[in-house]
């Protein structure tokens, strides 16, 4: 029975820490490698239940570590989709602002047609649809990368193999 | 004969119970992965590489159910990368569907035009680095279903995705600290090397678990 809240507060942990990455303007941009930010919650959400488990630790199995991702994702797409609307709407798009300014300092000269829809992007206020579109999709997306960053977690910390004859 | 050696392994190196004739678990200790001798009594019955149930499946498809399933996921996601340019050509249903690629893929990749490959005229819906990872992580789940890698990796896995890792992280941090200029080709290569040693690991991984998803898993009590 005390299994499932240790399970849940560490994806929890794990879940937010990825919507923390994702969220924040900025440090967001881990994402771009394949989200490794994303990765790194499904992982630290295995970690997190290894460290909880203590003794137990060689209870752990891959489909404990697939339903820590699978918690994580779905805590990381919640949390990281309230924190990036309510930065929306109090800074405005400053995630696409300081992706402009890379732009920017890398020399990146754009198309007109480009450029003129990047600052009708950056322009753009947030509505419900486009909200519940990009919640359906960072679901989606997050799911299946805190999945493969716990299987990766599980490929880290699973328990050592004890010979048959210990018992 | 050879080839026979190395398909069918005589040992069982998943993480089942042990069980006796009747099913009945022979050890207290719920989960180990030491080699247990190939035979009926002794295996787990489940479709891992040392049963006979596996063998068989071997013998008449090559692959079981859940490595087709994964294989077949992952030949959908590249395809997906490889197809959007082209969708992107075309208006109605083609386009749209472009459309929803480019978005879902933003999420995962910065698609930036300068490090992206092209096909026709229009870049891939992720960077080079990405697209590299992605597709030579199909090559290697590939090459890790038809020559049993989880044998070879199993032991060392966390050693094995740290080195694959390193030019990778090499290349993007020294890039960004102004000592290295990240190229076309560094990034392929580091690419590569990154989703090939992912996938030599991570692939049976996952396969366990599409097989344990699957309707005509039991699993013991």
């Amino acid at each position: 029975m005390t299994e499932n809240p240790k399970k849940f507060m560490a994806a929890l942990y794990g879940g937010l820490t990825a919507a923390g990455i994702s969220a924040i303007p900025g440090l967001n941009l881990v994402n771009c490698f394949c989200c490794a930010g994303i990765l790194l919650g499904g992982f630290l959400a295995v970690f997190f239940y290894q460290q909880e488990l203590g003794d137990d630790a060689d209870t752990l199995t891959n489909s404990d570590c697939m339903q820590l991702g699978v918690w994580a994702g779905f805590i990381a797409a919640v949390a990281g989709t309230v924190v990036t609307v309510a930065v929306l709407l109090t800074f405005g798009n400053v995630a696409a602002e300081i992706m402009m300014a890379i732009f920017h300092k890398m020399r990146v000269d754009f198309p007109p047609d480009l450029q003129q829809a990047l600052d009708q992007a950056i322009a753009e206020k947030a509505t419900v649809v486009s909200i519940m579109v990009s919640f359906v999709i960072t679901l989606a997306v997050d799911v299946l990368f805190t999945v493969l960053g716990a299987l990766l977690g599980w490929v880290a910390f699973k328990p050592k193999p004890h010979s048959p004859m210990q018992g | 004969m050879a080839m026979r050696k190395k398909y069918f392994p005589h040992y069982c190196l998943y993480d089942h119970r042990r069980l006796d004739s009747a099913g009945a678990v022979l050890l207290a200790t719920t989960r180990f992965s030491t080699p247990i001798p190939h035979s009926s009594d002794l295996c787990c019955g489940k479709l891992c590489p040392g049963s006979k149930k596996h063998t068989v499946a071997r013998k008449h498809k090559m692959m079981t159910k859940a490595e087709y399933i994964f294989l077949l996921l992952l030949l959908l996601w590249c395809g997906a990368i490889l197809l959007t340019p082209v969708a992107a050509q075309y208006g109605g249903i083609a386009g749209a569907s472009a459309e929803v690629s480019y978005r879902v893929f933003g999420h995962v990749c910065h698609q930036w035009d300068s490090h992206s490959f092209h096909i026709a005229g229009r870049k891939l819906p992720v960077c080079i680095r990405c697209s590299m990872i992605y597709l030579s992580f199909l090559v290697g789940s590939l090459i890790a279903v038809l020559s049993n890698a989880k044998k070879l990796f199993s032991k060392n896995a966390k050693y094995v995705l740290l080195a694959v890792l390193s030019p990778l992280l090499l290349d993007v941090i020294l890039n960004m600290a102004g000592i290295h200029q990240s190229t076309t080709l560094s990034r392929i290569v580091s690419g590569a090397i990154a989703g090939t040693g992912f996938s030599l690991v991570l692939a049976p991984v996952c396969i366990d678990v599409v097989h344990s998803l699957l309707p005509s898993h039991k699993p013991f009590e």
